[in-house]
């Protein structure tokens, strides 16, 4: 590549990366070493590198079943939003003829109102014998004090609601650019709806899965204000508890290093997930 | 032009229009001008931050008052360490958090010649050694309450009287407890009879896990407990002194009671942040704090949850009735098991503790 | 182009799928507008109507319109910066070749990948160690860090689709690097510079964690108010605020359809 090209290449990346390395890459690096101390240097205290901040999920078995918990929830969440956001997608990206754009701007629309403010409305609307469980209860289907909320499973619904707009956009991105005349093909020699789905749409929706799984699984695995507001007594998650090191016991080196275990694992379950999808498409095919 | 483009010329105009619109409305925090700003760390919508608080200290100090928020007590400490020396004038840590705060070197010692008022704080407040180190006055106490126990009348009929009353099996699914680790473990202790600052902590955690069976939820913030009372859905727990008050105040199906082991009880306290910008105001704004003109009306404003004014001139200027809603009773304080520091190592246990109750 | 439905099942299932989708997203948002008509300062049922009661609290006391301002404000120039920042990245990945673009590429998506939270707290300990603490600028700038992924994704999404030959075609004729990309373009990715600069919008809009850990003393943004407010002191004119943001949502979507309305045939 020529040095003018070079120069030109390298200042379109600068202020991107710049900003990236600057507020991103580094600051991680600082909390890195900070997880090896055993106390957070200030006036009078001296701080020792230590390897008790990781050693204590051995001693201490309520960290990873946190972590366990945590990961298990927001993979729950995610297969979640993939069951319901793919038919969506391919409806908006198939289907829906006119508007599209529009149709796409209001799956984004509840974004313009805080998320806090929709963990409140969510309350509301899940309260026994409120507006949608009163209706229910009215005509029998449940007992009229009975309510999801304060479990697990309001968090799971909260988290569905708040990234299934992230997994239906990521989604349609696939799934639009899948030539409907392949399909057409495949149709007019016969194949059955299912056999399409196998061999054609899932294995080209394939980059939108693993997009919409990041997007999707990575943040619900670090939440913590949706547990607390919503999981009642057993709604604790890991992210809860980190947050609880910064503003309550005051021991951040622990938070980093739960922070480091968190990233670490939702890294290695994505890429396992990732692997698994790709394997899962291409046996899909095979058969 | 292109199509796209044409489109996205007239958003942006739309877009334009619609900022100028936000533009346009009156911005209530736009109070920026020559006075001097005086900074103020405290909860939101704790008695510091009502209108006629802010307008009736701005008329003697001739600055302006602007609120920092903080959601929790370890919340303010780092607020004060991550950049808030030198930026804010005054804090409202807990009782608890006066020592961490000297010896993180966050706040600093007072004059107390320069507090007028504060000759009229009671006397077991005064002599309370938390607030104090090396001979030196560091916090001031302000506000102080309790968070006991509470039951619904109309469907407890008998009253309850003791600790026990949250163990017992039934009210089951009608609870809800505070999610607070200190307030867990102390009231769990008081409950087993225990030394609440220094409980067994196996018996404790047993305890709690037990009680979390009874609960419907734990509530974490006031506006959590309201909902829950609200609707209906709890008939008994505990809850802080201030929202009692207001709920009774208002005629709600609520008693609060003192039980027989005791409470827990907590004191907040202004303190002076180190490296404060305006010191003088500092002393002016402590010593309007703990004034009885202050604290009289912050007591009648009874909409506003609040709690035990400090200042013992307060119970001469209002009503017998009005004293006893508010709970302003200040020989409660030597009886209250109150929240002071714990060293660090024994607070991480005791949260930890409280995260394995709430994980289990 | 004929028909584009894939899967021979009936149009109607596909579209009432959708519907209860769009039911899901919007029943919250619908509580919250029936809220704000309530007369419960809790929050909570039973309803009672209240007229524009809270409303004109919202306007006569509460401080949330200078909250929005501000967070309005502060993610415009967010979103400014980091459209820019963005799709300046994105060309250069997807139109040069050379040797570090494997790693930057897959260096991307770190700021999505780790959790707010973790992203604040080292933001909040890197800028107190360096001096310059809580405040605009650290704001600013780790909001723009966060954004600047979803940029360039969305952008280059739209770049790999476009055909590239226009572009050889301009430096054929001699256009510099410069002027092809102003002139040929940029012009012809607007779609995707658009959607991404909404997309930063919307995320800087909404951050609630990072202008947690990093707002400036005695600012609150709204994510920051709202918190604030539903941890203390809820009240219903936050209701009123969301339905008015959301009223203007809807409006300026109503516009901007109406604007973008395409004959039928013709794809934007």
């Amino acid at each position: 590549m020529g040095r003018s090209k070079g120069l030109v290449v390298a200042g379109y990346l600068v202020p991107a990366y710049g900003v990236l390395v600057l507020f991103v890459f580094v600051p991680l690096a600082a909390l890195l070493y900070f997880s090896a101390l055993d106390n957070m240097p200030g006036p009078g205290i001296v701080a020792h590198i230590t390897n008790g901040n990781y050693t204590i999920l051995t001693e201490e078995p309520l960290y990873l079943r946190l972590l366990g918990k945590s990961l298990e929830l927001s993979l729950a969440v995610t297969a979640i939003c993939i069951v319901i956001g793919w038919p969506a997608a391919y409806a908006l990206a198939k289907v829906v003829r006119r508007r599209r754009n529009t149709l796409l701007s209001l799956v984004v629309l509840p974004f313009l109102t805080s998320f806090l403010l929709l963990i409140y409305a969510m309350l509301v609307l899940l309260q026994p014998s409120g507006l949608l469980l009163g209706p229910l209860s009215a005509i029998g289907l449940i007992g009229s004090t009975s309510t999801p909320l304060y479990s697990e499973t309001a968090v799971i619904i909260m988290l569905t609601y708040e990234y299934l707009p992230f997994m239906i956009l990521a989604l349609y991105a696939s799934l639009e650019r899948i030539d409907g005349s392949v399909v057409e093909a495949a149709r007019s020699l016969g194949a059955s709806p299912l056999r399409i789905f196998r061999t054609v749409l899932l294995p080209l929706s394939l980059p939108g899965l693993e997009a919409g799984l990041i997007l999707v699984f990575v943040p619900a695995a670090g939440s913590f204000i949706e547990p607390q507001i919503l999981g009642g007594p057993s709604g604790l998650m890991l992210g809860s508890v980190i947050n609880d090191q910064i503003n309550v016991v005051d021991d951040w080196p622990l938070a980093a290093s739960l922070s480091f275990v968190l990233i670490a694992s939702v890294l290695i379950l994505t890429a396992i997930c990732t692997g698994v999808l790709r394997l899962g498409t291409r046996l899909a095919t095979r058969a | 032009m292109t199509k796209t483009l044409r489109v996205a010329v007239r958003a942006a105009a739309l877009l334009c229009i619609a900022a100028a619109g936000i533009w346009s409305l009156p911005a209530h925090a736009d109070r920026a001008g020559v006075k001097v700003t005086f900074v103020v760390a405290n909860w939101k919508d704790y008695g510091s931050d009502a209108p006629w608080a802010v307008k009736g200290f701005e008329k003697i100090c001739n600055c302006t008052v602007v609120h920092q928020y903080f959601d929790s007590e370890q919340g303010l400490i780092n607020l004060l360490r991550t950049g808030g020396v030198g930026h804010i004038d005054v804090a409202l840590p807990n009782l608890a958090y006066i020592q961490p705060a000297i010896q993180q070197q966050l706040v600093q010692p007072l004059d107390i010649s320069k507090i007028p008022n504060y000759k009229y704080v009671y006397q077991a407040l005064r002599a309370l050694p938390d607030d104090k180190s090396g001979g030196k006055v560091y916090g001031v106490p302000w506000m102080w309450g309790t968070t006991s126990l509470w039951y619904n009348p109309q469907v407890i009929k008998g009253g309850v009287n003791s600790w026990a009353a949250l163990w017992n099996q039934k009210y089951k699914g009608k609870m809800s407890f505070f999610d607070d680790p200190t307030t867990a473990v102390m009231t769990a202790a008081l409950y087993l009879h225990e030394n609440p600052q220094h409980p067994n902590l196996n018996k404790v955690k047993a305890a709690l896990i037990a009680q979390k069976k009874l609960d419907v939820s734990y509530w974490a913030s006031w506006d959590d407990w309201k909902k829950l009372f609200s609707a209906k859905q709890i008939v008994l727990g505990n809850v802080w002194s201030g929202p009692a008050t207001t709920a009774m105040a208002a005629h709600q199906p609520l008693r609060y009671v003192l039980p027989k082991e005791g409470a827990v009880g907590w004191v907040d306290n202004w303190t002076m942040v180190k490296n404060a910008p305006n010191p003088a105001l500092a002393y002016k704004w402590i010593n309007y704090m703990i004034g009885v003109q202050f604290q009289a009306r912050y007591a009648k404003d009874l909409s506003a949850e609040p709690p035990a004014s400090s200042n013992s001139l307060v119970a001469k200027h209002i009503s017998k009735r009005l004293a006893n809603l508010i709970f302003l009773h200040p020989q409660w304080i030597t009886h209250l098991a109150l929240q002071r520091q714990l060293p660090q190592a024994e607070f991480q246990a005791w949260t930890r503790l409280w995260e394995e109750v709430k994980a289990s | 182009m004929a028909e584009t439905a894939g899967i021979r099942a009936s149009r109607p299932l596909w579209w009432l799928w959708l519907a209860l989708v769009y039911l899901f997203l919007f029943a919250p948002l619908f509580v919250v507008a029936l809220l704000s008509f309530n007369k419960s300062p809790y929050g909570t049922l039973p309803f009672h109507w209240a007229g524009a009661y809270w409303y004109h609290q919202l306007f006569a006391e509460s401080d949330l319109i200078s909250s929005t301002q501000l967070s309005v404000e502060l993610s415009l120039a967010v979103a400014a910066a980091g459209t820019t920042a963005g799709t300046l990245a994105a060309v250069a990945l997807t139109r040069y070749r050379f040797r570090l673009r494997g790693l930057l590429v897959g260096a991307l998506p770190l700021p999505i990948v780790v959790p707010w939270l973790v992203l604040g707290i080292a933001l909040l300990l890197i800028v107190t160690l360096v001096g310059l603490g809580r405040g605009w600028p650290a704001l600013f700038l780790g909001n723009l860090a966060v954004v600047i992924p979803y940029v360039v994704i969305i952008v280059s999404a739209r770049l790999r689709d476009m055909d590239p030959s226009l572009e050889e075609a301009s430096r054929s004729l001699g256009a510099g690097q410069w002027t092809t990309l102003c002139r040929v373009t940029l012009p012809l990715a607007l779609p995707g510079v658009l959607g991404g600069a909404l997309m930063a919008f919307v995320v800087c809009f909404n951050n609630f964690t990072l202008q947690y850990f990093l707002a400036p003393y005695g600012v609150e943004t709204l994510p920051l108010s709202i918190y604030n407010l539903i941890r203390v002191g809820y009240r219903p004119d936050v209701n009123a605020l969301s339905t008015i943001l959301l009223a203007a949502a809807l409006i300026l979507l109503f516009f901007l359809d109406r604007l973008s309305a395409v004959p039928r045939g013709q794809r934007l």
